[in-house]
């Protein structure tokens, strides 16, 4: 609940930074930038739902309880995210490490027609 | 006296009884509803999740099939979804200011473009059904440049997340539009208003989730 | 005060005159002012009524199987059958009785009253979470009368995807919607504590109850959703055809193990936290002390609901999942152990030179302590991996887990459940029957499941019909166990309905309890609080002090009074 009622032009100023942002990334796709593609997508995605949530949802004019409230899901989510992705990105490196051994198998490439390689 | 004409106008605040004043009230549904939308992200966080893993896993199919959305109209999908978001706020600014003619306006605006996206988005569901991207035993991939299987798992991903999103879409435009109806009666006033805020919080977060579905879907491959 | 303590069981055989002449029980008796009722108390006794019936079936569920495995031979019924058997008591008993059972019960009954409010935050959504939990067990029900299911409660991939034809759609149904249910009750318990406290009550004013609902609550709100969409995902799966579980799509179903159990550790925190706020009420009641190391317990539910995201992979040690993966989920299993010792050591402190009386509730809130504590230590041997390789699957890990929920949660929401009764109802359960009870069912208990441990250390695993016949002794003394736990489960369902009518009246404060909830009239008038209590000390200001020193500077204090 915002402490103060934000002027129209602060929205008009977020809408217009959105369309900023939003052109940004259309651009971006055309751009070549190799491994930082996802990131400079993802960057201005955050940015973008920064904008929304801190002017847009008020949260800028809460309490810090909203903060808290606000942020528990988005940090949480990124739990779920890196503890299942490290289970999938490590899960090549034994049998790498000891291949040639009894633990040859590669589990990492499940049922993936693409990589198995000869 | 103008007291009597803003109450024969207005109804009196409805605060509930178990609330000591209305202050509490709209502390707490504010509170309730950022829970409530700390659920949907983690509801949605599961399938983002699947993908995360999906596109690590296949990205040249991933990107393959990315080629195959039309980027133009995810583009055009975030700018509605951005316009709708915009509108909203403009209809709580309307509400703080008692502005109730206002408030319907923006109300009707932000479900009507809300609409608009739906529109644009069955147009981009039909074109899908006519190239047999839906997936299934009639889906086909003609494009060679990946696996057949993994394109039809970045499809259903698709499919899911954008599914997912467009439900909350519709339940938001109902939601708006109900309440664009109450605020034609007069059920709003400077006081109360909470509804509209809570609702707000909810179609706002609509456009988040979209705001990362678009990169993520449509812009995977370079053009 | 005077210096003699009061003891619980002075008050036991007293009689106290009639309950007040308007209460939430008696103001409207139709069967539409309880079906609409937006009263946390009401809707608390709906919950109570569902969950029993729940629990009647799953437990029939679990005779049936005891039954079967009193022969080593696959006799009693068919191994298909037997697996049927062993879903519907899992899906039941875990989202059916386990999850709400103290939640939605005495949560819902007692936040409000605890906390001095007039009632939860969204009367009204409380309601509809009923509502939501009813469908969910509509679904469930007709998954179960249509036929069953075989999965198990755990809904494997690509078991329950593709090589399985019985009715996984209707009850991954009944589990998606019961989430919500969940959810709700959560959400409405989080704003409540933050928002509806009365004067005075500062978070460590808190009782350690609302603590351990606020963790609970949590849990319920951030991991219940990730339930929801992986079972969203397995009924789409089942009803389209394709899924991103099925490798022939190039899908890992190893991935529905990792999102079903971003939920489904956490919710065995929503199991037992409830009951660690149960168990803190108790003891400190009944050795008329006050609770040694108040924040510690507080502190250590919310860490314990923390960190308990992060451990889920324990699950998965021989699934695929790789091996570093599983030493960090490991490594954090052990961690979690830590607030949860630090939980068990604060209430044997509490009892440590209390003036303690064994009253029913105390005798259940003991026996938690000692079976949860054992549950809890032969947690860290399937937490580790080298030793899971041998245990996993087995009944060992089936002993452990019945050790915390039903040693544990069952124990503690009993114990609860008698402990709040005279506030529920105005009545007063028979005493002794209560403590006879109480002795059945610890007895009972442990001879179902401690041979479990043997059976499961000597490689019996689960969920099959039959097995060598060199493990029947163990498996009939199991059985044996289970005829006297149901007992133990029957005689309170006899008696608590029997003191309905014939009980003794309570008086507002038959223990000479601590907390708001004793402050009101019993049973409470329909909004709680005729003036809304204004609170002025910490919760548990019983007549023992935590420690030696606070006891001596207690004794000083009254010294000076009566000089
Ligand atoms: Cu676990």
């Amino acid at each position: 609940m915002p402490t103060e009622i934000v002027q129209p032009k602060v929205y008009l100023r977020t809408f217009a930074l959105l369309l900023l942002l939003l052109v940004l990334t259309v651009g971006a796709n055309f751009i070549n930038l190799g491994p930082f593609n996802v990131a400079a997508a993802l960057t201005i995605s955050i940015a973008k739902a920064a904008l929304i949530i801190l002017f847009f949802m008020e949260v800028r004019y809460s309490k810090p309880l909203v903060w808290l409230f606000a942020s528990a899901g988005f940090i949480w989510l990124l739990l779920l995210l890196i503890f299942t992705e490290t289970d999938y990105q490590t899960r090549g490196w034994s049998a790498q490490n000891w291949r040639g051994g009894t633990n040859g198998q590669d589990h990492v490439e499940f049922n993936n027609p693409a990589s198995a390689k000869p | 006296m103008p007291e009597a004409a803003t109450s024969r106008n207005a109804p009196p605040p409805a605060r509930e009884e178990q609330f000591n004043d209305l202050e509490q009230q709209t502390e707490a549904a504010h509170l309730g509803m950022w829970l409530f939308l700390s659920t949907e992200i983690l509801f949605f966080g599961g399938l983002f999740g699947a993908y995360t893993i999906y596109r690590v896993s296949y990205p040249a199919a991933f990107a393959a099939a990315s080629k195959d959305l039309l980027m133009w109209a995810g583009a055009a999908d975030t700018a509605i979804l951005l316009v709708s978001s915009f509108a909203m706020a403009m209809a709580v600014h309307a509400a703080q200011t008692d502005a109730r003619r206002a408030l319907t306006v923006f109300l009707l605006l932000a479900a009507g473009i809300g609409g608009l996206f739906l529109c644009l988005h069955g147009y981009e569901y039909y074109k899908d059904f006519a190239e047999h991207h839906i997936p299934g035993p009639s889906f086909r991939y003609e494009g060679g440049k990946a696996p057949a299987n993994q394109v039809q798992l970045f499809f259903l991903l698709y499919f899911l997340m954008t599914g997912l999103h467009s439900l909350h879409v519709t339940i938001g435009i109902v939601i708006l539009t109900v309440l664009a109806v109450q605020s034609w009666r007069g059920k709003f006033s400077r006081e109360y208003y909470n509804p509209v805020e809570i609702a707000g919080l909810y179609w706002h977060f609509v456009d988040i989730v979209w705001v990362f579905l678009f990169p993520l879907l449509y812009l995977i491959a370079r053009r | 005060m005077s210096t003699q303590i009061p003891s619980a069981s002075d008050l036991a055989e007293t009689d106290f005159g009639p309950p007040p002449a308007k209460n939430y029980l008696n103001e409207e008796t139709t069967i539409r002012s309880w079906l609409l009722t937006t009263d946390h108390k009401r809707i608390g006794l709906l919950y109570l009524f569902t969950i029993l019936i729940f629990f009647a079936i799953a437990s029939f569920a679990a005779a049936m199987m005891r039954l079967e495995l009193l022969t080593p031979a696959g006799d009693l019924v068919l191994s298909q059958t037997y697996n049927k058997l062993f879903t519907i008591h899992g899906v039941l008993m875990v989202w059916f009785f386990l999850i709400p059972s103290i939640p939605t019960v005495l949560g819902n009954f007692l936040i409000p009253l605890m906390i001095g409010a007039r009632d939860l935050a969204f009367p009204k959504l409380n309601l509809a979470s009923w509502y939501i939990f009813i469908t969910a067990g509509a679904f469930t029900l007709y998954a179960v009368f249509a036929g069953g299911v075989e999965t198990g409660w755990t809904f494997y991939t690509p078991l329950s995807t593709k090589y399985t034809n019985t009715h996984v759609f209707a009850m991954a149904m009944g589990v998606f919607i019961s989430g919500f249910s969940s959810i709700l009750t959560g959400l409405n318990f989080i704003v409540t504590i933050h928002k509806m406290r009365a004067p005075g009550m500062k978070w460590m004013r808190l009782p350690l109850f609302c603590w351990s609902l606020y963790a609970t609550s949590i849990i319920m709100v951030l991991a219940t959703p990730v339930l929801a969409v992986v079972t969203m995902l397995l009924a789409i799966e089942r009803l389209w055809g394709v899924g991103i579980f099925d490798p022939a799509l190039g899908g890992d179903p190893v991935l529905f193990q990792h999102l079903f159990w971003f939920y489904s550790h956490p919710a065995v925190y929503i199991m037992i936290l409830p009951g660690f706020g149960v168990i803190s009420e108790l003891i400190t009641c009944f050795s008329r002390k006050r609770i040694f190391g108040y924040e510690f317990i507080a502190f250590a539910s919310m860490a314990i609901a923390i960190l308990g995201f992060v451990v889920w992979g324990h699950h998965m040690f021989l699934s695929s999942q790789s091996v570093y993966s599983g030493m960090v989920f490991s490594f954090l299993s052990f961690v979690i152990a830590v607030p949860s010792a630090i939980k068990v050591f604060n209430w044997t402190a509490t009892l440590y030179k209390g003036s303690i009386t064994f009253e029913t509730p105390m005798l259940y809130a003991l026996g938690f302590i000692g079976l949860f504590t054992i549950g809890g230590m032969t947690g860290l041997f399937v937490a580790a991996l080298a030793t899971d390789v041998h245990l996993h699957d087995t009944y060992f890990v089936v002993a452990h887990f019945h050790y915390i929920m039903v040693g544990g949660m069952v124990l503690a929401f009993m114990g609860g459940l008698h402990y709040w009764w005279p506030k529920i109802t105005g009545r007063r359960y028979p005493e002794p029957l209560g403590q006879l009870a109480a002795l059945v069912t610890f007895i009972g208990f442990n001879l179902t499941f401690f041979p479990q441990f043997i059976l499961g250390y000597l490689g019996m695993p689960r969920r099959y019909h039959a097995y060598p016949p060199e493990w029947q002794v163990w498996n009939v003394l199991s059985t044996a166990g289970a005829s006297i736990l149901a007992v133990g489960y029957m005689m309170p369902l006899g008696y608590l309905i029997w003191s309905l009518k014939k009980g003794k009246r309570a008086g507002e404060n038959p223990w000479e309890a601590t907390g708001l909830e004793w402050q009101t009239t019993s049973p409470p008038p329909k909004h709680n609080f005729d003036v809304t209590p204004i609170v002025t000390e910490e919760p548990y200001a019983y007549p023992l002090a935590a420690s030696d020193e606070h006891l001596k500077a207690e004794k000083g204090r009254r010294a000076l009074e009566h000089a």
